[in-house]
């Protein structure tokens, strides 16, 4: 296969596969990992694959080594991405963290199986969705995506890139076992590289750049090592130097920027895909592989002439506040079926604040919903 | 009568951020010499400034990143070396010199460094030894000596210490040395050597902690630990990295004990690019 | 007798009772004749520069350097620091030892002609 040959074309792959094309559709060069059941297959298609491109493959010693890698190849200008599930999830954290003071554009994929600890390696669960969002210390904002087929995995994780890259930071896709491990037909389209979103690039000599010239806006231009930029970054609170400040103004200064820079931009970050909203009395809130299941119980519903929508996340971090706090004034139940004890639920009801029933619909996880348990909870609610 | 010329600044300024001077360490602390000999080694190597990228950890040796005036990255602690593996992969022109503490590397770190070294990536590893996590104070660390007192270990430190030429040796490294911080020109040639050696090249610096370490075991100025230094050390190069291990009062083993040949991860990668751009035989 | 080493190694000049060279005496060796490069390995006139700012009274200049050109003293730099002071700056040989060892980048000394360890390329 001659360098540079991103597929192109329709194909029959599985999630994990689709992934890895994804993210070599959207520029990645390094990928760096550790083998851990569901996400292997990223790993393996990633080192048959990257070479094949000219790209680099490296399986490190552990998942705290594949991040750090991740970020050190994405300051040497490279896109980077590392997968893995629940356990090496929890081990990447600290250095996720690391990623977001030092606003290193880089993607991880979380294909998540049933916790806590080691769990049910082999079998599905949505248990990391509060994890993704509040998994490494301090206060902080994170982006997370979450895909539902296969096709899916391939489309989120390019945008997963293009979003990591326009607003320097680590980009979550939290996918799940069944999506990761199902096989389906991916159309892989022709990707124009103007498409392809790249980080800011300083315009200014050497002497005068500063890495997080907060005079540049919430994102500042970003120089790679070898560039002769010189500059220094630091996981330490930092100012518009990089340099290390000790103070309260400091911490607080940053902090700000880095969580306003995601925050303000809500409205061109956060995705959702709407199914029967406009008049729909009881809705659906789901993602990942329980809305695939919610929307065929959403359609036989509606068959049965009860008024249910459905509210699928495709962006689950930033949360979309706006829209669950509009439709709590139309609807009278909403429903949230997902694979966990009660995660993303908080935040629905958060959203609601009371104008209108909310109810988790659980599954523990080693196995998705049934469409019936689905369907008999929205009939109980639109009673 | 030919004029003197005077410099107003220290020459070696011009690689430090000097709007950072003075730095954080201590009185006598041995970082700061050997800060110095390593820059002065960029220009003994001949070496570009702005391709040489300095990685580090966190605590006292770590904070040598912020003080280089090079594109330097002050990661988290212990992943200096995974984060360093990434940046020479994604970039392999750039010199990549990792510069951190005895605990950083050998005991939170310690599996990245034998890793490292297993796969003889092309870089300089210059681990600042001064017995014991500094800037926390002075615990007891993996390279602590037998006996000896730390915050951690206050009726002496009862784990034996890392041989830390012997466990990079035993892993792979192509170079390996270990000089004190009163070498200072062996170690200034040593690091030259090393940063334009390709493969993983670690060179362990023994350095004083009058502060902690030093005022925990009956050495409490920067001059008795740079003293013990003086009496004890000797230099023995293409010693075998088994005998040259540490204790309170002891030889210090110095020297160049292993500078061998093998290819690099890179130059093993290459032929894995070779073989998949091949097409496939059908 | 003049024993040279290559800059930045140790420099002895070792001279003598009846031959003072550049007006020091050395050793007990007795020369019957000037060296003819006498001039020309003569040491150039150095210059020790001190930083009080950035002194911290370690004494590693002093105590290390071979010809005994610095001294620890009771006076306090700006910072509280005990300093050190240049005391035979005639002795001074231009080896830089100072210039590597000091912890603070604080001493650095300046030859003649050329700056001490010319730093080409930053």
């Amino acid at each position: 296969m001659p360098k540079d040959d991103v597929l192109c074309g329709e194909f029959f792959m599985n999630g994990d596969t689709a992934c890895a094309e994804g993210a070599i559709s959207a520029g990645c060069r390094f990928f760096a990992g550790y083998p851990i059941t569901p996400a292997t297959e990223v790993a393996e298609r990633m080192s048959e694959r990257l070479p094949q491109i000219g790209g680099v493959f490296i399986q490190m010693e552990d998942e705290i080594a594949s991040m750090n890698a991740v970020l050190g190849a994405s300051w040497a200008g490279v896109k980077a991405m590392t997968a893995t599930s629940g356990p090496g999830f929890s081990l990447m954290m600290e250095n996720i963290g690391l990623g977001v003071m030092l606003e290193t554009p880089c993607v991880v994929a979380n294909v998540q199986r049933a916790g806590p600890s080691t769990g049910l390696p082999t079998l599905v669960a949505q248990g990391d969705m509060m994890q993704a969002r509040w998994g490494s210390h301090g206060h902080y904002e994170i982006i997370a995506l979450v895909p539902d087929s296969p096709q899916e995995m391939f489309d989120l994780t390019v945008l997963a890139f293009n979003l990591s890259e326009q607003y320097r930071v680590p980009v979550l896709l939290m996918a799940d076992e069944a999506v990761g491990h199902m096989s389906e037909k991916v159309v892989i389209p022709q990707i124009n590289s103007k498409e392809l979103v790249n980080r800011p690039r300083p315009k200014v000599a050497p002497e005068k750049y500063l890495p997080y010239d907060s005079r540049k806006g919430l994102v500042p231009p970003m120089a790679v090592a070898g560039e002769g930029y010189r500059f220094h970054v630091t996981g330490l609170t930092h100012d518009d130097r990089g340099y290390p400040v000790m103070t309260a103004e400091a911490q607080d200064k940053l902090i700000r920027r880095l969580v306003d820079k995601i925050r303000l931009n809500i409205k061109d970050i956060t995705k959702y895909e709407e199914v029967k909203i406009d008049d729909a009395e009881v809705v659906v809130v789901s993602y990942g592989i329980s809305a695939r299941i919610a929307r065929y119980a959403v359609q036989k519903a509606r068959e049965e002439g009860i008024k249910a929508g459905l509210l699928r996340l495709i962006t689950v971090w930033p949360f979309a506040d706006d829209r669950i706090r509009k439709l709590a004034s139309a609807v009278k139940a909403f429903l949230v079926p997902e694979i966990n004890y009660g995660q993303m639920v908080r935040e629905v009801e958060r959203c609601v604040a009371g104008k209108a029933k909310v109810r988790l619909i659980s599954h523990m996880g080693g196995g998705v919903h049934l469409p019936e348990t689905i369907l008999e909870a929205i009939r109980e609610e639109a009673r | 009568m030919t004029k003197m010329l005077t410099v107003d600044t220290n020459p070696i300024d011009c690689y430090l951020r000097v709007d950072r001077i003075p730095h954080i360490w201590c009185a006598a602390c041995g970082i700061g010499p050997a800060t110095g000999c390593f820059v002065r080694a960029i220009d003994r190597a001949g070496l570009n400034p702005d391709k040489v990228s300095v990685v580090s950890g966190i605590g006292c040796s770590g904070r040598v990143a912020g003080y280089i005036k090079l594109d330097s990255f002050h990661t988290t602690h212990g992943r200096a070396l995974p984060f360093a593996t990434g940046l020479k992969l994604a970039n392999p022109e750039l010199t990549v010199a990792v510069f951190s503490g005895d605990g950083d590397i050998a005991a939170i770190g310690g599996n990245h460094l034998i890793h490292s070294a297993r796969r003889n990536i092309d870089m300089t590893v210059i681990c600042i030894n001064n017995f014991n996590y500094g800037m926390t104070g002075g615990q007891m660390g993996p390279t602590t000596p037998l006996d000896a007192r730390s915050t951690t270990s206050p009726y002496g430190n009862y784990e034996y210490p890392f041989n830390l030429p012997y466990l990079v040796a035993a892993s792979g490294a192509t170079y390996v040395a270990r000089w004190t911080v009163l070498h200072l020109r062996e170690l200034e040639r040593s690091i030259a050597e090393a940063l334009t050696k390709p493969g993983f090249s670690f060179i362990e610096v023994l350095s004083p902690c009058p502060t902690v370490y030093g005022r925990l075991n009956k050495l409490p100025r920067g001059l008795d630990e740079m003293h013990s230094y003086q009496e004890r050390s000797i230099i023995r190069d293409g010693a075998d990295p088994r005998d040259v291990e540490l204790s309170q009062s002891g030889p210090i083993v110095v020297g160049k004990f292993v500078d061998i040949e093998r290819p690099t991860l890179w130059d093993c990668y290459q032929q894995i690019l070779d073989r998949a751009s091949k097409p496939k035989k059908r | 007798m003049v024993i040279a080493g290559d800059a930045g190694w140790y420099f002895f000049i070792i001279g003598s009772e009846t031959n003072p060279i550049n007006g020091q005496s050395g050793a007990n060796m007795k020369l019957w004749r000037k060296p003819f490069d006498m001039v020309d390995k003569a040491p150039k006139p150095v210059k020790v520069h001190i930083n009080i700012d950035r002194c911290k009274g370690c004494g590693y200049c002093a105590e290390f350097c071979p010809r005994g050109v610095l001294k620890m003293t009771d006076e306090l730099s700006p910072k509280g620091y005990n300093m050190v002071k240049v005391v035979e700056e005639s002795k001074c040989l231009g080896c830089g030892l100072c210039e590597a060892m000091c912890p603070e980048f604080g001493i650095y000394v300046t030859t003649e002609e050329k700056e001490e360890e010319p730093v080409t390329h930053a």
